[in-house]
């Protein structure tokens, strides 16, 4: 291999595009990490660190801390009084939320990287190392395209297009991002495992003894039965052996998940044992970035199994495929619908028709309607059963169950069925020719005005 | 969101499987994120260099930006070495009538599981940092805090010092159980502060 080669394999392995999942999971996590850190770790001593009346005040740190050097903190500028500050905290967690649920995810991102910037130049003795990690990874992804799936953005985006043609599939996309914060990673354990093998305390497997021993990190006692010299040996070697798998071994396919599972142990033992409330769990959620977007679509095929084995086949949802509205409508259930607990069904369709036997055609023809067990429901009621089955639209269950919201829900949503072909109008040519049936072919041909039969689902 | 199809794709309507679109970028943007990988990369290694000449002259031309970007970074945590003592600050304040008063800062082990758990940040501050030399300049700033906190118009702070009660003890040879952890019982002051008026205001 020349060196030429190399780099273009190199650039091949930042550049060469692929699916945005990994990295949108990994924004989610780190927006609820830091909504964490705001709400949970911050608010309780907030006056301690950031009001008027703080432990250093304002111009102790800039003298002392900042000293020369160019500093980004938008909290200095703000002017005197605590009002404006908690003003500024609002905004950071507004922008958190928009962060985590992917909302205008190209602003929110940096706008987060940067209220965190200023909250830990205004203040940086509260700050540890799952706090600085976060601050990385938020710089990085300040510049990638995590917005791309699992966000509100892309449902948005999405809801535009065409779902039976152009599938779910989230854009693909140079994984550069992705890669430096594998390299981030890496480069911390690395770090770590090079610091702790110049220690003697690692070495000769005491480390562990103390680390347990330091009364302001100790969470929950440990166990009597681990709590032995031996135990401290070994944890203290398995510790330096799987920080250093993390950086080395980490990069092999073959054994990479092994090495995950050995870090998700090692984690979640010093969450348990020490009190480090953010760092533990910031560097796991780093570890969904080393999935293979395969992986984790199977995974997920797993999960939704194991649902359906909980609770049941998927109920049938049947939609109009003439109407746009309808059928942008139904894609964005489709992709609410993480569990799939769903099947859409184009009643329009003639190969449908002898797995809708039962369903009331002249009803399916005014609203979109849901099996359940007690038959086919339809209209508000069937977008109530829905939510309630969706997770992810479960914030909306309390609206849907006002009092009068039935009645007020059933009449504006007569009143859109109605009304479904003038506001977006009915399926373009292509899609007529795709899906005529017996039942809309001739309002297809009218409106496109050719005379040709359609190619595939001919009339029944 | 993640894609399923739970039912035979000629009946229900499932999407259809066409590739992914692409997004590939242009020569110009390339070299653009070329650059800043290296730059990121760059800083990030000499940010973690060890104490040396060398990293001492990378450090001066880097840091400034580095600073700026919130890109330090150090992996250090209970490395190399780790400490074989337990402390907590306290402040010890002398009142105008002669009088002493031991303050404590928050302590993390006397508050419950859920309030260290929330409170947690309090530990970078009182104990990881205000006794540690590292902190010198702001002891002042901590001390005013301290007597501002125990104002009385009778009988006003007039000094306060800045120490830690510690104990030393934790040796491997000598193997105590977690339990069994011996309390503090000696007192180090680090620094001492005349209180003035002005100070309390």
């Amino acid at each position: 291999m020349t060196f030429r080669d190399l780099l273009a394999k190199l650039d091949n392995w930042f550049f060469k595009p692929r699916s945005p999942v990994p990295l949108a999971l990994f924004r989610i996590l780190v927006g609820l990490l830091l909504l964490q850190t705001v709400l949970v770790h911050h608010v309780p001593d907030w006056h301690l660190y950031y009001s008027d009346n703080a432990f250093l005040p304002r111009q102790a740190i800039m003298a002392h801390w900042w000293q020369f050097d160019p500093i980004i903190d938008f909290l200095a500028l703000l002017p005197a009084g605590d009002t404006w500050k908690i003003g500024f905290f609002a905004v950071l967690v507004v922008a958190a939320l928009f962060m985590t649920v992917g909302f205008l995810t190209p602003y929110a991102v940096p706008i987060v990287f940067l209220m965190l910037l200023s909250i830990n130049k205004h203040f940086p003795y509260n700050w540890n190392g799952g706090d600085s990690m976060m601050q990385l990874a938020l710089f990085l992804l300040a510049f990638g395209r995590s917005g791309d799936a699992l966000s509100l953005d892309n449902l948005i985006r999405s809801a535009k297009d065409d779902w039976r043609k152009v599938g779910f599939e989230p854009v693909h996309s140079p994984p550069w991002v992705q890669r430096m914060l594998q390299l981030q990673l890496a480069l911390a354990y690395l770090d770590t495992f090079l610091w702790k093998a110049t220690g003697s305390k690692w070495i000769d497997g005491s480390a562990l003894y103390y680390a347990l021993r330091l009364r302001e990190y100790i969470k929950l006692p440990l166990p009597p039965l681990l709590d032995t010299p031996l135990f401290m040996r070994v944890g203290s070697w398995m510790t330096l052996i799987i920080e250093f798998a993390l950086c080395t071994f980490i990069w092999f396919k073959d054994v990479r998940y092994y090495v995950l599972l050995s870090g998700l142990l090692l984690h979640l033992g010093i969450d348990y044992c020490i009190n480090l409330p953010v760092f533990e769990w910031m560097f796991l959620s780093m570890y969904v970035l080393f999935i293979e977007p395969e992986d984790l679509s199977k995974f997920w095929r797993h999960v939704t199994a194991k649902i359906e084995q909980l609770f049941g086949p998927p109920r049938r949802l049947t939609f109009d495929g003439h109407c746009l509205l309808c059928v942008r409508g139904t894609g964005i259930f489709h992709r609410m619908d993480i569990f799939g607990r769903y099947e859409f069904v184009d009643f329009r369709r003639a190969d449908n028709r002898d797995r809708l036997k039962d369903l009331d055609f002249e009803r399916a023809e005014r609203e979109m309607m849901v099996e359940t067990e007690e038959g086919w429901q339809g209209g508000f009621k069937a977008f109530r059963i829905i939510s309630r089955s969706m997770p992810l639209l479960w914030f909306l269950l309390p609206l849907l169950y006002l009092p009068l919201i039935s009645f007020i829900g059933e009449r504006i949503y007569g009143l859109i069925a109605e009304n479904r072909y003038l506001l977006l109008g009915r399926c373009d040519d292509t899609s007529c020719s795709l899906h005529a049936t017996a039942y809309g072919a001739e309002n297809c041909l009218a409106k496109s005005g050719s005379a040709s039969a359609s190619e595939e689902g001919e009339p029944a | 969101m993640v894609s399923h199809n739970s039912s035979p794709p000629s009946q229900s309507a499932e999407p259809s499987a066409e590739p992914p679109r692409v997004i590939a970028y242009d020569p110009a943007l390339k070299f653009f994120i070329r650059s800043l990988i290296l730059f990121y990369f760059v800083t990030s290694v000499v940010s973690l260099l060890p104490h040396s000449p060398l990293e001492q002259r990378l450090k001066s031309v880097l840091q400034p930006t580095e600073r700026a970007l919130g890109l330090t970074q150090n992996w250090r945590l209970f490395s190399p070495e780790l400490r074989q003592i337990n402390y907590y600050p306290v402040a010890v304040i002398t009142f105008a009538d002669g009088s002493t008063k031991l303050y404590e800062f928050p302590r993390l082990e006397k508050m419950s599981l859920s309030e260290r758990f929330r409170r947690q940040k309090l530990c970078k501050l009182f104990q990881d940092s205000l006794p540690w030399s590292d902190f010198h300049y702001f002891w002042p700033y901590a001390a005013r805090y301290v007597a501002r906190a125990n104002t009385d118009p009778e009988n006003q702070p007039q000094m306060v010092a800045l120490a830690y009660a510690w104990v030393k003890g934790l040796d491997f040879r000598h193997y105590v159980k977690q339990g069994n952890l011996p309390e503090p019982n000696r007192l180090y002051t680090f620094f001492v502060y005349r209180v003035t008026a002005e100070d309390l205001k």
